[in-house]
């Protein structure tokens, strides 16, 4: 009997507690369930549904027809797709890479203490709070013949370059935008990742003898390697998924040299009409930024686990 | 020609056609179609921003309003940059607009996606489509008719003409009347005289091809090749001709033009600014049509300029493009609206006069050149002539696709000194591939 | 090995002046400590010894040389940090090995020291972990690995065992004094734990407010403490004061305090009769009287350690603590009778803290 009512006290304790446990749960679900709802339908439902129009052929009038994976075959040996793709990748490529050593460069600048610090450091980040649309025309007139920039190289008695109108300098204009845009955005989270690490470490350098450079490279650099994954995973799928400046500042053009791969996903998909196609390309970006993220994680993690 | 004059002859001709506006509009009130709602009925018409023609279309909406009280038109206003985009997939997708606009060259890809309504004959009195058809001048609603029906009505079908900057040539000595190039022999001795270099720089272009996007590059190679004697797509659209041989000659001849006459790394226009180089007197001639007089009236250029009628390979053969942009009426609306659409076009092209004395715009229908409006448009004889000798430009469901890779062709060739030949052969192998569909 | 030489230091950051004129002296081989409350500056001054800080005024010499503007590397000095400083991306080798890397030394000979400084600390077993698979006190040793690893001529600690739980505290401070006793290197040790710097220090710096209050050996402090600041520093339960009047009738001195009680004095202190003194003495050094005998002092806490009994209670109308090493069966509210060891009696001058006398030695 005693014992019955001992389990039954046992009971009512554990049900009392889960009920606050999961009071507070349910809390958290309806705090969190209008994001997760409009992430779900405008977000995952369409990305799943990219999947699916990959495998059809599809022109946004009649019901997708399923092609299985003609797509993609058809993709591997269509010059056209193939030419964006390696558009895409320089693209990728060179506009990430200098992001490196510039935003970190500025970020350690700006760490240590310079009187016009705060005033250097509101210019460099305009870039990033300027919308794209407004960067790609007044970057337009800046490339123009007579422009700021070609001005600039005048004064060094360099020719003008014709920045957008050669298909030699399109992409690098672009790549430079990109760059320019890129740079003082990584360089806050370089920053955040320096102000993180301890000025413990640096004295404890300075009294093993290690100078600018050895406490920058055997110190800064390995702790910072977190921050420079995230940099560069995040700059890449950025770089990857770059549209709106090509698109209005060239089009693509001339002669399909920056036409990256967004870009020509847009085009297939409300230019021809062929969203199948268009899925196809956005599923082997896709893949292609996982793939990336995956590895680009992989190696920064291997060996060692951090801190 | 005087701008002072000018001036007051078109505002005389404005006033003129809005006092008749509103004569006729009691006529049209009379006129109700059948099928027409007698309840509250709201439309939605969606249209590409271009200045004038946007303050036109609103105060028709509001004309409109006094005879059919019971409709109410909403108008959606998008840049020409994405109003393709925005209409294809509103068609598409059943929820555009009851009358959508677009460049005609794109009907044919909505006739073929089904999601056209034809015109409704009732509602403009007409007997049959044929019929209709002769109310508009030969070929002039080409590119809206399919099947023998009229699925589209253009508000303007316009030449591409070649424009003159008067003080340029004076300049040089030239006469901007008697010295304009007849033939493109004629513009390469031209550019000679013409095109100015300081150091590296292009100070001043004697004559350029455009390249600020795929459809204005088209809209020029179509017509050359025509002039060799070719075309660039047979007449049922299944067949590409893109490297055939007079395509390699007009290229060739883009090309050596271009070498003596232009600068194609030289140039500020844009898909928004296609006239930028001609208005800041960066460039002798250009092509363009007549709705960019306003424009260029406006510039620094004023009244100084003259427009010649396009060179010609040979001039007794001229071969010449119109394009332009059209009404269409979306196929999902129900019956009455889309009687109510096609009225509202109606009442809007029913003053062609007018459309040329507020936007500039060249209807392609009979009669126009008669108005007063027109006999006081500048050159407005040189544009018609050109209008008379050209073809719309490419009609195709894939013309997206066939524009941009003819572009990137003359891209190749231009900026990386491609061979034409070869350069035209990959773009054929392209639109071969998408044909195949 | 080396001696340093501090002279005239100042160190100011912006208007605030954190050391004032500080003259200090550590010999060859010496293990000094600076002690002090937080903010008395005595990191600064460590910092400033191993070219961490910049001198803003004075010269400091290691080995006869003056360093002010020698780059920490040039020192030869080694330090180990409060937080240990170890660095998370390096196994314990790298870590000890780093300061040699940098100089270049050969590769079997870093080896070497490296692992000669490990069986030293007994850290062999560890070398090839990463510090966070490391407990505490293995990263301290990992630390003092770091130092000992290069044989410098001085050794900088700074509160190096802050971080321990107090039993592991008491483990090290051992270690590092029988590290100290093998190395016999010139160490100078922060740490704001006066029993760690009586039971560690050859000599003992108390720092106040950026000034030096008083300097030498443990002992030496603890018996004959200069002013009111080192006799309340130094010594655990802290030095009991009680404010009162210095009376001097003949030869013969006691002290009136706040209360009238008259409490003694032995011997002839300094100062003369009326001034205001504090009368102080260690809490060991209070006899408990008979009933009537001494001062009645009414207990409030007792907290009995084991080893002895901590009686705080109220002497004179002036809290104060007695330690006895018997057990009493007192309770609190118990009135007990407390007389002052006079030998163990110091008098402090009220106006200026200064000692007037020293009880023990008089």
């Amino acid at each position: 009997m005693s014992s019955t009512a001992y389990a039954e006290h046992r009971t009512v304790k554990r049900r009392m507690r889960l009920g606050l446990a999961s009071k507070q749960a349910l809390f958290a679900y309806a705090i969190i369930l209008p994001t997760l709802a409009i992430l779900a339908i405008f977000r995952f439902l369409p990305m799943l549904e990219a999947f699916y129009f990959s495998l059809t052929q599809y022109d946004l009038v009649h019901p997708p027809k399923f092609i299985g994976l003609a797509n993609f075959v058809d993709l591997m040996g269509d010059p056209l797709f193939l030419k964006s793709a390696r558009v895409s990748i320089a693209y990728v490529v060179f506009s990430v890479i200098p992001v490196l050593p510039l935003s970190l460069g500025l970020a350690v600048l700006f760490n240590r203490s310079l009187w016009i610090k705060n005033f250097l450091r509101s210019a460099i980040f305009m870039p990033v709070v300027m919308p794209a649309v407004v960067m790609a025309v007044v970057w337009t007139f800046m490339y123009q013949q007579d422009g700021v920039i070609n001005t600039i190289l005048g004064w060094f008695g360099i020719d003008p370059i014709a920045w957008l109108r050669s298909s030699a300098s399109a992409l690098w204009a672009v790549i430079l935008i990109g760059i320019w845009r890129a740079t003082p955005y990584y360089m806050v989270i370089f920053l955040a990742g320096l102000q993180a690490i301890p000025a413990d470490y640096y004295d404890a350098a300075k009294i093993d003898g290690a100078g600018g450079w050895a406490s920058f490279w055997h110190i800064t650099l390995p702790l910072l390697k977190p921050t420079t994954l995230l940099v560069v995973v995040m700059n890449v799928i950025v770089a990857m998924k770059v549209f709106a400046v090509p698109l209005i500042m060239t089009n693509g053009g001339p002669a399909d040299a920056t036409r990256v791969l967004p870009l020509f996903i847009y085009q297939t998909a409300f230019e021809f009409f062929d969203m199948g196609r268009a899925a196809a390309m956005s599923v082997f970006l896709f893949v292609a930024v996982m793939l990336f993220s995956f590895v680009q994680v992989r190696m920064f993690t291997r060996g060692e686990e951090l801190r | 020609m005087k701008k002072s004059k000018l001036g007051r002859t078109l505002s005389l001709a404005a006033t003129a056609a809005t006092l008749s506006l509103i004569a006729g509009g009691s006529g049209f009130a009379a006129d109700i179609p059948a099928g027409f709602p007698k309840e509250n009925v709201t439309i939605e018409i969606w249209w590409h921003e271009y200045g004038p023609f946007t303050a036109y279309v609103k105060e028709l909406i509001a004309a409109y309003k006094t005879v059919r009280p019971n409709v109410t038109v909403n108008p959606v206003v998008t840049s020409s940059g994405d109003i393709a985009q925005k209409v294809a997939v509103g068609l598409a997708t059943g929820t555009g607009p009851h009358i959508v606009d677009a460049d005609a060259s794109f009907y044919e890809l909505y006739y073929n996606k089904g999601v056209l309504e034809p015109l409704n004959l009732g509602v403009f009195g007409a007997k049959s489509y044929d019929e209709f058809l002769t109310r508009y001048t030969p070929g002039g609603l080409a590119a809206g008719t399919f099947g023998g029906k009229v699925y589209a009505l253009p508000y303007q079908g316009n030449s591409m003409s070649l424009f003159i900057n008067n003080k340029a040539f004076a300049a040089a000595g030239l006469d901007p009347v008697k010295d304009a190039p007849k033939t493109w022999d004629d513009m390469k001795a031209l550019g000679a005289k013409l095109k100015k270099v300081q150091g590296n720089r292009t100070v001043q272009k004697a004559f350029d091809y455009p390249y600020h996007s795929p459809r204005w590059e088209m809209q020029m190679f179509q017509p050359l090749v025509e002039q060799f004697g070719g075309k660039l797509l047979s007449d049922d659209g299944k067949t590409a001709y893109v490297n055939s041989a007079e395509a390699v000659k007009a290229l060739t001849l883009w090309r050596d033009v271009t070498k003596v006459a232009g600068d194609p790394k030289t140039t500020k226009n844009t898909s928004s600014n296609p006239n930028q180089d001609f208005i800041d007197g960066l460039t002798a001639m250009w092509t363009t049509g007549p709705w960019a007089t306003a424009q260029i009236r406006a510039s620094a250029v004023k009244d100084d300029f003259t427009v010649a009628s396009w060179p010609q390979v040979d001039p007794k053969k001229p071969h010449t493009i119109v394009y332009g942009w059209a009404w269409g009426v979306n196929k999902a609306k129900p019956e009455a609206e889309k009687v109510v659409a096609w009225d509202f076009i109606k009442f809007m092209l029913d003053k062609p006069s007018e459309w040329l004395a507020k936007a500039a715009f060249v209807q392609p229908v009979k009669g126009v050149s008669e108005t007063a409006v027109a006999k006081s448009f500048p050159f407005f004889d040189v544009h018609m002539k050109d209008v008379a000798t050209a073809s719309w430009y490419l009609r195709s469901e894939f013309s997206s696709e066939i524009g941009q890779a003819v572009g990137r062709a003359i891209e190749r060739t231009i900026y990386d000194g491609a061979d034409p030949k070869a350069s035209l052969d990959q773009a054929q192998a392209e639109v071969d591939k998408v044909l195949k569909k | 090995m080396a001696s340093i030489e501090i002279r005239a230091v100042n160190k100011a950051f912006g208007p605030t002046q954190v050391l004032h004129d500080v003259d200090l002296e550590v010999a060859n081989g010496e293990f000094l400590v600076l002690v002090g409350p937080s903010g008395c500056g005595k990191s600064t001054l460590l910092r400033m010894i191993a070219g961490l800080e910049e001198v803003s005024g004075g010269e400091i010499s290691i080995g006869g040389r003056v360093v002010n503007d020698l780059p920490p590397k040039n020192r030869d000095i080694a330090m180990v940090f409060q937080n240990y400083a170890l660095y998370p991306h390096m196994t314990v080798r790298e870590n000890m090995a780093f300061s040699l890397k940098l100089r270049r030394e050969p590769k079997p000979q870093i080896a070497r020291q490296v692992e000669d400084a490990a069986e030293v600390l007994n850290l062999m077993p560890f070398l090839d972990r990463y510090p966070r698979q490391l407990s505490g006190g293995q990263r301290q040793r990992v630390a003092m690995g770091r130092a000992i690893v290069r044989n410098p001529q001085v050794f900088l600690f700074d509160e190096p065992l802050s971080n321990l739980d107090a039993k592991l505290r008491v483990q090290m401070r051992v270690e590092i004094r029988s590290l100290h006793q093998r190395l016999h290197a010139t160490s100078v040790y922060v740490t704001h734990d006066q029993i760690e710097a009586m039971t560690m220090a050859d000599r003992i710096v108390v720092l106040h407010e950026g000034r030096i209050e008083q300097v030498g050996s443990p002992l030496d402090l603890y018996d004959h403490p200069a002013n009111l600041f080192v006799a309340g520093f130094i010594g655990s339960p802290s030095m009991n004061f009680v404010r009162g009047v210095l009376r001097a009738r003949d030869d013969t001195h006691w002290v009136e305090a706040g209360d009238g009680t008259a409490l003694p004095v032995g011997g002839s202190p300094q100062g003369r009769d009326g001034q205001e003194v504090v009368y102080s003495f260690r809490p060991e050094h209070l006899e408990l009287g008979a009933t009537g005998g001494g001062v009645p002092a009414k207990i409030q806490v007792i907290e009995p350690t084991g080893a002895d009994t901590h009686v705080f209670c109220e002497f004179c109308g002036t809290q104060i603590c007695a330690v006895f090493g018997e057990r009493l069966s007192v309770r609190p509210g118990e009135t007990i009778f407390l007389q002052p060891k006079v030998a163990g009696v110091h008098l402090f001058d009220a106006a200026n803290g200064k000692v007037l006398t020293n009880g023990i030695g008089n």
